[in-house]
C-alpha cells in the first residue's frame, strides 16, 4: 500500500508538466471553444438597439450544419482527402523503400532532399507554388504554353489539386521519414532470412518488408486525415491570386471567416468543434478499419 | 495545413511598399486633403468648444501609411494631447482585434474603420456617439455624403476621413497605339475601345473583370454610379435588391464584355495584376485618386505614360461618379478619452499639413472640404504627365450619390458576391443571376444577426 502510494506520487511529479501544459494550451481553449459556440448575439429591427447575447444550446451548430459554404467546405475536404492520402502514402512509402534500398553517400544526400519541404514553413511554400501557378509571371506556365499545353492551375475546376499538389510536396517527406525509420527498425535477419530462400529485392520489399511496417503507413494515414482536414494556410495563401478558392473554401478557412471578417466568433467556434469532432471520428474509424492500429501495439 | 500559422495573413507578399498602401485604403481609401479651409485660423473651435478643452494621451489604432508621422506631427504641435499610435494589420484582422477589445473594455480611444465597417460597429454598440461630444459643429467642414457615412439614426459616431470617388486611369501612350483618339467619355465609347484594343493586341485588355474580394467591392461602384441602390430601409426592415433595371443594365455590359473575353481578370492587387499594369496588358482603370500611389510605385517605368480622364458616363451629359474604398475615425465604445480624440481625429481629417502626408502615400481623398493649402493636392505631377491629376478628382468626389449606405454586413455581401463572381467567371451563372444570388444571401446574413430583412 504505502509502495504504491509513492509510486503514484512520483508519476504525478513526472506527468505534472505535461498536464499543466497540456491543460492550459490545450483543454481550457477547447473548452472556451465549446462554451463559446452555445453563445449567440442578437440584434433585432435595423440594428440600431444595442445586440443581446443569450445562451442558445446548438442552435451554432444547426446553424454551421445547414449552411451550404460550410457543407460544401467538408465535401471539399474529403474530397482533398481522397487526393491526398492515397498521394501521401504511396509517394512516401516508395521513396522509403527505395531510400531503404540505397547504399552510401546517396543514401544520406536523398534522405535530405526529399525532407527538406517540410523544413519550409506551409506559408512559405504556397507562396513559393503561388508563383509558379500564376499565369504571365510562372516559368512552368510560359513552359507548358509554348510546347503548346494551356493550362490554367487556378481556375475552379484544377485549383483543387493545385492545393493537394502543394501539401503533398510539403508533407512527403515527413511521412517517408516515419516510414522509413520503421523500415530500419526491421532485424536485420529477417531480411536475411529472406534473401537466404531466394526472394529477389523487389518480393523482400513487397512481401517482408512492407507488411513489418503497416503500422507505421497506418499512423501516416491517421496524420494526414487529420491535417488534410484542418487544411488552411496553402488555401490562405493562394486565395490571394485564386478567387476560385472561396472565403469557405475549407473548413478550418470558413471558421476563420466567420471569426476574422464575419466577427461572428459564436458560429466560428461551433464549426471549429464540428471540424475537431468529425477528424477524431474519421482519425479512429480509420484505426479501427485497418484492425491492427498502430496505438494497439 | 498547420495551426500555428492560422495567422498569417496573404498580404505578406506584397513585394513593395505601395502594396501595403493599397490594402491600407484599398478597401477604404484614406486619402486626405487639406480640410480646414472653412475654419481657417479658428482651427474649428468656433462652434461648440467642449471637444477643445479636452486634454490628456490617446490610443490611437490606424494601419494607414504615413500615420507614424501624422502623430508625430501632432505630438509636436501642441502639447495638452499625446496620441500614442498602435498598427494592427489591416482591415477585417484589424476589426477583430478592435470587437474584442471592446469586450475587454480596454479599447483604444480611436480606431480607423472604413466606411463599410461602421454599419458592423454600430450595430454591435461598440461606437461612442460624438454629437454628445460636440462633434456635429465639425459637420459643415466636411463632405456631405462622406459626413453621412458615420451618421446613423441622427447620430454622429464616426469622423469622416477620407474616400475614393472613381475616375478613369488610362495609357495615353496606348490608347494613341491601338488607334483610339483619346479617353473613352461614355460606357459605350469604353466598350467599343475595349474590342479595339484586345483585336489590335491579344495580350492585350481595356480593363479588368475579377472575382476576388477587393473586386466585388469595386465592382459595386459601377452599378452605384449609374444610380442603382442596393441597400435601404422600409419602416424597421432592411431592403436589398440588386436586380433592379440599372443595376441589370450595368451587370449586361459587363456580361458582354466578358463573354467577348475582351477583359483580363487577374485578381486585384495580385503579382499578376500588377504585371499586367507594368507589361501595358491592362489599358486603363476605372480607379479612384488613391489608386495613384499604388500605380505610381508599383510601375515606376511608366512615368509619363498613365493619364486621368473623368469616369465615362451612361449618357452623356449625365457625368456622375461612385466611391470605392473610404475610411473613418470612431471612437470605440469604453475609451478612455473621447474628447481627445475627437480633437485629433478633426485635426488629422483637416489640418492641411496632416492632409499633405496622408494624400501623398495614397490613403485616399480627403473628406474634409476646402482643400486649397492641400500642396499634394494641388501641384501637377511628373508621373501623370505633368497634370494635375486631382483636379479630376475633386470634380469626381462632388459627383458621389450621397445616399449610398452600408448594412452591417457589407464585408460578408464582398465575400458572397465574390463566390458568385467566380461562378460568372468559369460560365457557371451570369453576372445578373450572381446579383440576384447575392441579393438573397445578403437578406439571410442580416437575418441571422437577428435584424429584420427582405428583399427589394
Amino acid at each position: 500500500m504505502r509502495r504504491r502510494g509513492r509510486t503514484g506520487w512520483v508519476g504525478a511529479a513526472f506527468v505534472a508538466p505535461f498536464a499543466v501544459l497540456f491543460a492550459a494550451t490545450y483543454l481550457v481553449p477547447v473548452g472556451y471553444a465549446i462554451q463559446f459556440s452555445l453563445f449567440r448575439t442578437r440584434s433585432s429591427g435595423l440594428g440600431l438597439a444595442p445586440p443581446t447575447t443569450h445562451f442558445a444550446w446548438f442552435a451554432n451548430y444547426v446553424d454551421a450544419l445547414q449552411d451550404p459554404g460550410y457543407r460544401d467546405s467538408l465535401g471539399r475536404v474529403v474530397l482533398i482527402l481522397l487526393g491526398f492520402i492515397p498521394a501521401l502514402i504511396a509517394l512516401p512509402v516508395l521513396m522509403a523503400l527505395l531510400l531503404d534500398a540505397t547504399r552510401g553517400r546517396l543514401r544520406s544526400f536523398f534522405r535530405t532532399v526529399y525532407f527538406l519541404p517540410y523544413g519550409v514553413p506551409g506559408v512559405i511554400g504556397s507562396l513559393v507554388w503561388a508563383y509558379l501557378y500564376t499565369p504571365g509571371i510562372s516559368p512552368v506556365v510560359a513552359a507548358l504554353g509554348h510546347a503548346g499545353v494551356h493550362v490554367n492551375f487556378l481556375d475552379s475546376s484544377t485549383v483543387l489539386w493545385s492545393i493537394v499538389n502543394v501539401v503533398t510536396w510539403e508533407f512527403a517527406g515527413y511521412n517517408m521519414l516515419i516510414i522509413y525509420a520503421a523500415l530500419l527498425a526491421i532485424p536485420a535477419d529477417v531480411i536475411e532470412a529472406a534473401r537466404v530462400d531466394g526472394a529477389s529485392e523487389r518480393q523482400i520489399a513487397m512481401r517482408v518488408k512492407l507488411p513489418l511496417v503497416r503500422p507505421a503507413i497506418v499512423l501516416v494515414g491517421v496524420f494526414t486525415a487529420i491535417g488534410g482536414f484542418q487544411i488552411f494556410a496553402e488555401p490562405l495563401v493562394l486565395r490571394t491570386i485564386a478567387p476560385a478558392i472561396t472565403a469557405n473554401y475549407t473548413p478550418n478557412l470558413s471558421a476563420y471567416t466567420e471569426a476574422f471578417a464575419n466577427n461572428n466568433t459564436n458560429l466560428a467556434a461551433a464549426e471549429a468543434v464540428l471540424l475537431a469532432v468529425l477528424a477524431f471520428v474519421l482519425s479512429f474509424g480509420l484505426m479501427r478499419a485497418t484492425r491492427q492500429g498502430a496505438f494497439a501495439r | 495545413m498547420r495551426n500555428r500559422e492560422i495567422g498569417a495573413r496573404m498580404w505578406t507578399r506584397s513585394r513593395a511598399g505601395s502594396w501595403r498602401s493599397l490594402l491600407a485604403l484599398g478597401v477604404v481609401p484614406l486619402v486626405l486633403l487639406s480640410a480646414c479651409g472653412s475654419s481657417g485660423g479658428g482651427g474649428g473651435g468656433s462652434s461648440s468648444a467642449a471637444p477643445a478643452k479636452a486634454h490628456g494621451s490617446v490610443v490611437f489604432w490606424s494601419w494607414a501609411p504615413g500615420m507614424p508621422q501624422v502623430v508625430a506631427l501632432f505630438n509636436k504641435s501642441q502639447s495638452a494631447i499625446h496620441v500614442k499610435l498602435g498598427v494592427p494589420p489591416a482591415g477585417d484582422p484589424a476589426y477583430l482585434k478592435m470587437h474584442a477589445a471592446v469586450k475587454a473594455g480596454n479599447p483604444p480611444d480611436l480606431a480607423h474603420v472604413e466606411f463599410t465597417a461602421l454599419p458592423a460597429f454600430q450595430q454591435q454598440a461598440e461606437l461612442e456617439n460624438l454629437s454628445k461630444l460636440g462633434a456635429d459643429s465639425y459637420q459643415r467642414q466636411y463632405i456631405d455624403w462622406t459626413w453621412k457615412q458615420g451618421n446613423f439614426a441622427g447620430q454622429t459616431y464616426a469622423i469622416p476621413w477620407a474616400s475614393g470617388a472613381l475616375g478613369l486611369y488610362y495609357r495615353a501612350d496606348l490608347l494613341h497605339k491601338y488607334g483610339i483618339s483619346g479617353p473613352p467619355k461614355t460606357w459605350a465609347e469604353f466598350a467599343a475601345d475595349a474590342k479595339k484594343v484586345h483585336s489590335a493586341n491579344p495580350n492585350a485588355y481595356m480593363t479588368f473583370f475579377s472575382a476576388d474580394n477587393f473586386y466585388a467591392q469595386w465592382w459595386m461602384a459601377y452599378p452605384w454610379q449609374a444610380g442603382a441602390r442596393w441597400y435601404g430601409t422600409s419602416g424597421n426592415s432592411w431592403t436589398i435588391g440588386m436586380s433592379d433595371p440599372t443595376t441589370s443594365q450595368v451587370a449586361d455590359y459587363w456580361q458582354k464584355m466578358i463573354d467577348a473575353k475582351q477583359v483580363t481578370s487577374a485578381p486585384t492587387y495580385s503579382t499578376g495584376w500588377f504585371k499586367a499594369i507594368q507589361n501595358g496588358n491592362i489599358v486603363a482603370l476605372p480607379a479612384p485618386q488613391w489608386m495613384s500611389a499604388l500605380i505610381k510605385s508599383n510601375a515606376p517605368a511608366l512615368k509619363g505614360k498613365w493619364r486621368v480622364a473623368p469616369l465615362p458616363e451612361w449618357k452623356p451629359g449625365t457625368q456622375a461618379s461612385a466611391n470605392y474604398g473610404g475610411s473613418s475615425l470612431a471612437v470605440l465604445k469604453g475609451a478612455k478619452n473621447p474628447a481627445a480624440a475627437l480633437v485629433f481625429a478633426h485635426w488629422l481629417t483637416t489640418d492641411p499639413a496632416a492632409i499633405n502626408i496622408w494624400v501623398s502615400v495614397g490613403d485616399g481623398w480627403p473628406a474634409a472640404t476646402g482643400l486649397s493649402k492641400v500642396s499634394a493636392l494641388t501641384s501637377p505631377d511628373p508621373y501623370y504627365g505633368g497634370e494635375n491629376i486631382n483636379a479630376v478628382f475633386k470634380n469626381m468626389d462632388a459627383l458621389v450619390d450621397k445616399n449610398w449606405k452600408w448594412t452591417p454586413v457589407a464585408d460578408q455581401t464582398f465575400s458572397t458576391l465574390s463566390g458568385h463572381l467566380n461562378d460568372v467567371l468559369s460560365r457557371k451563372t451570369t453576372l445578373k443571376q450572381a446579383l440576384a444570388a447575392t441579393a438573397g444571401d445578403t437578406v439571410s446574413q442580416l437575418k441571422a444577426k437577428g435584424l429584420s430583412a427582405k428583399s427589394s
